[in-house]
């Protein structure tokens, strides 16, 4: 790469605000992991906001019965954090096979959550969740983040991600095919079981990631070995031709998957 | 005296004259040359370095991030404060797992990583900590058992 763009170092979630404010085209970076390896081939922006040094978008703690994850909460925070494993255990194995060993040490949940690919683990649990994402200025479902065009592409000028926030269920699993270690799963299947009943984020089957209302029905028809049902699950989605896999496969792959997060919603949730 | 722009195995650096990320300026500005430029693209960790305590890859690093921390290159590990580092380093003069060293870094750092969260681990969890890292030469197995003879040298696995 060649000419370094300027760099913005904020301390505080004010400053970088009026740094956005001065500095309109300045790109936001959170952990990098997917945006400096992708500017090699598209070409450095004129000026690149950091959020690496703002301690008040770290850190994890509960509110209620919601875990809150700070934005710029890394990937291997996540995976080794004690309350984390304590309450959603099944988001701390997710993220400790998440990346590679060297990704989960910067890579942060918000980047995670900003996958614009349509595949990745953390949105199929935000999904599954009921997640919420807070920004700066408002509270957003994770179903309308993930809905089209892309996740930050209703973001206002100046708006940041501040905390991803995970109502705690009773048990959730989570399942993904992963062919290549350290890129993204090409399926992943989230589901839970809680007060709401069951939730299922899918990821890898389409040009987002969806909550999917056929296998949340499935999974509370209470029949996991019935192989004529399961077929009527992530039916009529439209074919969506991935990078390395056929459609068909991972439709299939993604009902497999699903069927043994049945089984696993069906034990005692699991403990570190 | 104006205060360093960051610190590379203890010693100080001015801010980057024309490098991007922080691989291009280890190596370009800092002599670094320990740091390898292999893919660039953040997949095969051989440019990996330590950032304040954690492995990073230095690919996937903008040069000016590095701005007030401490960096340790493989050559600068004694100084990082790794504990595992020093068993490390003698399973590897012990059992010459590398052929021609490029993967190296990415190995030993992850190893470090591992080894202070785990000071035990089986055969599957090393394989698991070392997941996305690349070798081309030694189809890992001699890695492998680097690690575990770094875990429990008392076994006299050497």
């Amino acid at each position: 790469m060649s000419s370094s763009p300027a760099l913005l170092l904020p301390r505080t979630l004010e400053e970088a605000q009026a740094q956005l404010h001065r500095t309109p085209e300045a790109r936001v970076l959170a952990g990098g992991q997917s945006l400096v390896p992708a500017w090699r081939s598209s070409g450095l922006p004129p000026a690149v906001l950091s959020l690496d040094r703002i301690e008040s978008l770290r850190g994890v703690h509960m509110e209620g019965d919601s875990l809150q994850l700070g934005a710029q909460t890394t990937l291997h925070e996540l995976a080794t954090s004690a309350l984390v494993r304590r309450q959603l255990p099944a988001l701390a194995r997710m993220a400790a096979r998440m990346g590679d060993c060297f990704m989960r040490n910067r890579a942060t949940v918000t980047g995670a959550a900003c996958s614009t690919s349509g595949a990745g683990c953390l949105p199929a649990a935000m999904l599954a969740c009921g997640a919420t994402v807070h920004t700066t200025a408002r509270t957003i479902s994770a179903e309308q983040w993930f809905a089209p065009p892309d996740p930050t592409a209703g973001l206002q000028r100046g708006e940041l991600v501040v905390r991803l926030a995970f109502p705690i269920p009773e048990v959730a699993s989570h399942q993904c095919l992963r062919l290549t270690p350290a890129r993204f799963a090409a399926v992943t299947v989230f589901a839970t079981r809680g007060a709401r009943g069951f939730g299922v984020g899918v990821s890898g089957l389409g040009e987002r990631s969806l909550r999917s209302l056929s296998a949340e029905a499935w999974l509370a028809a209470g029949e996991p070995g019935d192989e004529r049902t399961i077929a009527a699950v992530f039916d009529g989605l439209p074919p969506h031709a991935g990078a390395d896999t056929a459609f068909d496969y991972r439709v299939a792959q993604a009902r497999r998957l699903l069927r043994s997060a049945a089984v696993a919603l069906a034990r005692p949730r699991p403990t570190f | 005296m104006s205060k360093p722009f960051c610190t590379v195995n203890g010693k100080a650096y001015d801010p980057p004259a024309n490098a991007t990320t922080a691989l291009e300026w280890l190596r370009d500005e800092a002599g670094c040359t320990d740091v390898a430029r292999a893919c660039e693209t953040g997949h095969c960790g051989a440019c990996v370095v330590v950032l304040d305590g954690r492995s990073v890859k230095s690919c996937s690093l903008l040069a000016g991030e590095l701005e007030g921390r401490q960096v340790h290159s493989l050559q600068g590990m004694a100084l990082a404060g790794r504990a595992p580092f020093a068993a490390i380093e003698r399973a590897v003069r012990a059992r010459q797992p590398f052929q021609c060293g490029y993967c190296k870094p990415a190995f030993l750092m992850a190893a470090c990583d591992l080894l202070e969260s785990q000071a035990r681990p089986t055969e599957k969890e090393v394989r698991e900590a070392f997941a996305g890292l690349l070798c081309r030469c030694t189809g890992y197995q001699a890695i492998v058992e680097a690690v575990l003879l770094a875990s429990a040298p008392d076994k006299g696995r050497a």
